[in-house]
């Protein structure tokens, strides 16, 4: 189902989960905290990003719920769910083998 | 993990297709959520939706992650095909029926090879079951002796389980009177091998396949529709007695429903030991070694592949022929003691009906397979000048932004509906159409006519492959058009329809060329059948009747035995209505019989084939009562007995070929030294069956050979109001033996050509069918042709055309069309019709006259279906047609 070489996609997962490994969000925190932490580096559109959430949640790895927000209006909360956190886990490994590796060939080709 | 995962997002995808109206409305709340706090954050409600890259689109994508999604796609899909179906009753109404009637003759003639030939015994592991036989020269013989099935079984190490059975027909008293009932003996290890379980009691094995019975003496099975019929389904049947040919014995089980043995298309009521034919009827058949009556079936050992079964039963083969009585004569002997023993896959059991049917039903396969193809590009036709019309349709969805694979879904889902439709009423038609056929070919045969899984794969498979064969190139051609091209009408009309109506005369050429194909097959098989049916068979078959009985429990044998027959005849003369009465052995046409090759006497130099003569043991007054000609001499007379000179009257041809100076009182020698002198020559007449060229023939009194036969009677009035009275007269003289068959000669002649009417019938019937379809295709492909050349008619008719030039434009249209597939259908045929030589009679499968036939009569039924369209363009208002433009 996961395809951990497909890396913009990957890259995506990973990053959702990530975040909603702190604590569960609503999708317009979501693309909030995006912009947030990766600044204008990722750009990730807002349209693509409830796509991501609703494969994620087709995956078993979040869950929605209807909850209200501090302003008291309803929203769609994302959670990690347990078969979520270990998919995180596993793509942060890959991730970190990926990137170890590109490091190394970059580093290489600068010798 | 995984499978906790698969159940988890399983269950979330029914969820989804349950509740997706809610789903929608989340995912409506979810995007309208965004918005708002895009358009808070300063944006114009415009610019949100940009920010989302459209928000249909993205829905869409969502929605697409339920995995589930094409489930409801394809509801959507069917509902629309629905719709577009109702929109054209006519069209969906040619549709399915040709459908219905392409599928189903399909079905049926699969239905007949699967209840014949492919369908497994209901036993235990039918795929372990070997049939025995005997490849030969010309045919192979699947029967062997009792002492040859005793060699193999004590000879061959290689089978577990080997038995052997036969059909018969035993009396047994209901009321007062004897009635027979079907029966089998079976020997060796018959119901172990079958591995079937009695409903109740118990079944017998090889301690009971004992002359005088085994430790409960004789003992009988019976199935459960005589349990029913007979018992009443009575549990306290088990231990009753039956007298079976006289004999009581005692009923030990009772099978279940379904069985009925390892020969299909037979329904034993009664199951015995076969050795206690030994009592039962004729005691010399089982220890004789030429009485060739038992099939053989048997199971390897464990382990034991068919190819060292092969190798085991090759190395026993000379030494079982050697010890099975092989003739004398060193050239026949050498013959025979080459035969090979073999086995074959046994699942699907024996029938006699299979060597009969095997070659028509195959080629009647390849015919009927030819009609579906018709079907189909018919269908792939009319789709396609249907597609022409909604070509607005199409672009306006993918002008909408549907994708082509969308579109193209679209109208596969509608081809495919419409195959499924025909496919069911084609089903129902062969329900109907299997029954006739079984019918056709034996009038006998008890088989379970209720459709397999086979059958329902089959058509299963039928209904999506004719669904996708016809849909998928006008599913492609239909969306391969540019969207604004196809929205300016006209643009669009010029531009894909070259292409268009290249693809339609392809299928239309190749329609044609199968009906030529499969005129001339219908054509050449017809031809055959009535050829068969009016060839003289040398005698005159109608008014006479044959009346064989049973005469086996009969206290009188042999010469007593052949008096009471004499007694027999001369009571049956007085019958109203009988004209002429005598008796014959062998009932001509019934492909059984008594040949022998003899030896004639003065003569060296006639070889062996030319000394095949076909022989008859006939009553006085038989040539008179079956009209043939007495050409020379004397007929048989009641002066000819066991004691006087045996005498014999021969055919004229063989009166020719043997004494060309004159045959009346020459010898000819019969085997074992009897000598037979000529006192009479007849005219030629046909033995076997009608196929056969006309062969020699002998007849000999029965008298002087002992052997019995079958009453012939030759009647005025139909046969069945002297039944009675032949009953009483037969019940006053020979009580205790059974009609066995009464049958006119009629009769006898329709059941011979049994195969030949299927076929020929069948044949017909496709070609006809395929007429019917090409001429809708044609009149399709025209009428499509003629409105898309309306304005260029309308131009001609202002010019001056007259509507006579008109409608020849269309008819050299059509000409067109079809000329080509002509010429490809007779080239088909010269190439292929050889293949249904062997089911041909007294034509030649390239007779030219019946490919000329079909040639003609497909060009009449094309100008048939031309005329409708050419008429419609001739009356054609040219100011109406101009202004269309």
């Amino acid at each position: 189902m996961s395809k951990p070489s497909d890396l913009v996609q990957g890259t995506l997962d990973l990053l959702l989960l990530k975040i909603l490994a702190l604590e569960p969000l609503h999708g317009w925190a979501i693309s909030l905290r995006l912009k947030q932490v990766s600044g204008d580096v990722l750009q990730v559109s807002d349209g693509s990003l409830y796509p991501a959430l609703h494969r994620l949640e087709n995956q078993g790895w979040i869950k929605a719920e209807w909850r209200t927000t501090e302003n008291n209006r309803r929203a769609k909360f994302y959670t990690l769910t347990r078969l979520g956190r270990g998919q995180l886990a596993k793509e942060t490994a890959n991730w970190e083998r990926l990137s170890g590796a590109i490091t190394g060939v970059v580093r290489l080709s600068e010798v | 993990m995984r499978v906790q995962q698969w159940l988890y997002t399983l269950a979330l995808r029914i969820r989804s297709l349950f509740h997706r109206r809610r789903l929608e409305q989340e995912l409506d709340d979810e995007f309208q959520f965004h918005l708002e706090h895009l358009m808070e954050n300063g944006m114009t409600r415009a610019e949100a939706i940009k920010a989302l890259d459209g928000i249909e689109l993205r829905k869409e994508e969502c929605r697409d992650t339920r995995g589930l999604n094409w489930i409801e796609g394809l509801t959507q899909d069917l509902r629309y095909a629905v719709r577009v179906l109702r929109k054209s009753p006519a069209f969906t109404t040619v549709a399915i029926l040709s459908l219905a009637l392409g599928i189903g003759a399909n079905t049926a003639i699969f239905s007949v090879m699967d209840l014949l030939l492919l369908r497994p015994l209901p036993v235990k592991q039918p795929d372990g079951l070997r049939l025995l036989r005997i490849p030969g020269k010309t045919a192979t013989r699947y029967s062997f002796t009792y002492p040859m099935f005793e060699l193999i079984s004590q000879r061959s190490p290689v089978f577990a389980e080997i038995f052997a059975w036969s059909m018969v027909r035993l009396q047994t008293p209901v009321g007062g009177d004897m009635v027979l009932i079907p029966a089998a003996y079976a020997g060796g290890d018959y119901f172990k091998g079958l591995g079937v379980s009695p409903k109740i009691g118990q079944v017998f094995g090889r301690e009971d396949d004992r002359p005088a019975g085994g430790k409960n003496g004789p003992v009988a099975v019976i199935s459960d529709g005589y349990w029913d019929r007979r018992y009443a389904r009575s549990p306290s049947v088990v231990g009753q007695s039956i007298p079976l040919n006289g004999v009581a014995v005692t009923i030990i089980g009772v099978m279940p429903a379904g069985f009925f043995g390892a020969e299909v298309g037979t329904a034993p009521d009664v199951w015995v030991p076969l050795n206690l034919q030994r009592q039962l009827d004729n005691p010399r058949c089982i220890s004789s070694p030429s009485c060739w009556y038992l099939r053989v079936m048997a199971r390897f050992k464990p382990g034991v592949t068919d190819a060292q079964g092969a190798a085991a039963l090759a190395t026993i083969s000379r030494g079982v022929m050697e010890d099975s009585n092989p003739p004398r004569r060193p050239d026949l002997r050498a013959t025979f003691v080459a035969q090979q023993l073999q086995t074959e896959p046994g699942a699907a059991g024996y029938t006699g009906l299979r060597g009969l049917v095997r070659g028509p039903l195959q080629i009647l396969m390849g015919l009927v397979g030819l009609v579906l193809l018709i079907a189909c590009a018919n269908m792939a036709n009319l789709l396609t000048a249907r597609a022409a019309a909604r070509q607005k349709e199409v672009a306006v969805r993918l002008a909408l932004g549907a994708g082509r694979k969308r579109v193209i879904r679209q109208f596969l889902t509608e081809s495919i509906l419409l195959s499924v439709a025909g496919a069911a009423g084609g089903f129902l038609i062969a329900i109907w159409a299997t029954r006739v056929l079984i019918a056709l070919v034996s009038n006998t045969a008890v088989l379970d006519l209720q459709p397999d899984w086979r059958v329902l794969t089959f058509t299963a498979v039928a209904a999506v492959g004719t669904g996708l064969l016809f849909g998928l190139a006008p599913a492609f051609r239909a969306t391969r058009v540019g969207v604004g091209a196809a929205l300016k009408e006209r643009a669009a009309q010029i531009q894909g329809s070259s292409g268009r109506f290249g693809f339609m005369r392809l299928l239309l050429g190749g329609q044609v060329a199968m009906s030529v194909l499969l005129l001339a097959a219908a054509g050449l098989l017809a031809e055959s059948l009535s050829r068969l049916l009016t060839e003289s068979p040398g005698f005159d078959t109608r008014g006479v009747t044959v009346v064989s009985i049973d005469t086996s429990k009969l206290p009188q044998k042999g010469p007593a035995l052949m008096e009471l027959y004499g007694r027999i005849v001369e009571r049956a003369k007085a019958l109203p209505g009988a004209e002429s009465v005598s008796l014959m052995s062998t009932t001509p046409l019934s492909n059984g019989g008594w040949d022998n090759s003899v030896t004639v006497v003065g003569r060296t130099d006639i070889p062996e084939q030319e000394r095949q003569a076909d022989i008859n043991a006939v009553g006085p007054k038989m040539l008179e009562t079956m009209r043939i000609p007495l050409l020379a001499g004397r007929d048989f007379n009641d002066r000819d007995t066991e004691q006087s000179t045996k005498v014999a009257v021969i055919s004229d041809n063989a009166a020719r070929r043997w004494f060309p100076e004159g045959a009346l009182g020459r010898y000819i020698g019969m085997g074992n030294n009897s000598m037979v002198r000529i006192v009479g020559i007849a005219g030629n007449s046909k033995y076997l069956n009608l196929r056969e060229a006309i062969p020699k023939t002998l007849f000999v009194p029965y008298t002087q050979w002992n052997q019995g036969g079958g009453i012939t009677i030759r009647t005025a009035v139909p046969v069945r109001e002297t039944y009675a009275e032949f009953r009483e007269l037969l019940r006053q003289l020979a009580p205790g033996a059974p009609i066995r068959t009464i049958k006119t000669m009629e009769q006898q002649m329709d059941e011979s050509l049994a195969t030949e009417r299927l076929t020929a019938y069948l044949s017909v019937f496709f070609a006809v069918l395929a007429l019917l379809l090409t001429s809708v295709g044609l009149y399709g492909i025209l009428a499509y042709s003629v409105s898309r050349r309306t304005s260029e008619i309308g131009v001609r008719m202002a010019l001056g055309a007259q509507p006579g030039n008109v409608v020849w434009l269309v008819v050299r249209e059509a000409m067109g069309h079809t000329a080509a597939g002509a010429v490809a259908g007779v080239a088909a045929v010269a190439a292929s019709s050889k293949l249904i030589e062997s089911l041909l009679y007294g034509v030649r499968p390239n007779d030219p006259a019946t490919i000329v036939a079909s040639v003609v009569a497909l060009a009449a039924v094309c100008a048939g279906a031309a005329w409708l369209p050419a008429r419609r363009a001739s009356r054609l208002d040219p100011m109406t047609a101009l202004r269309e433009e």
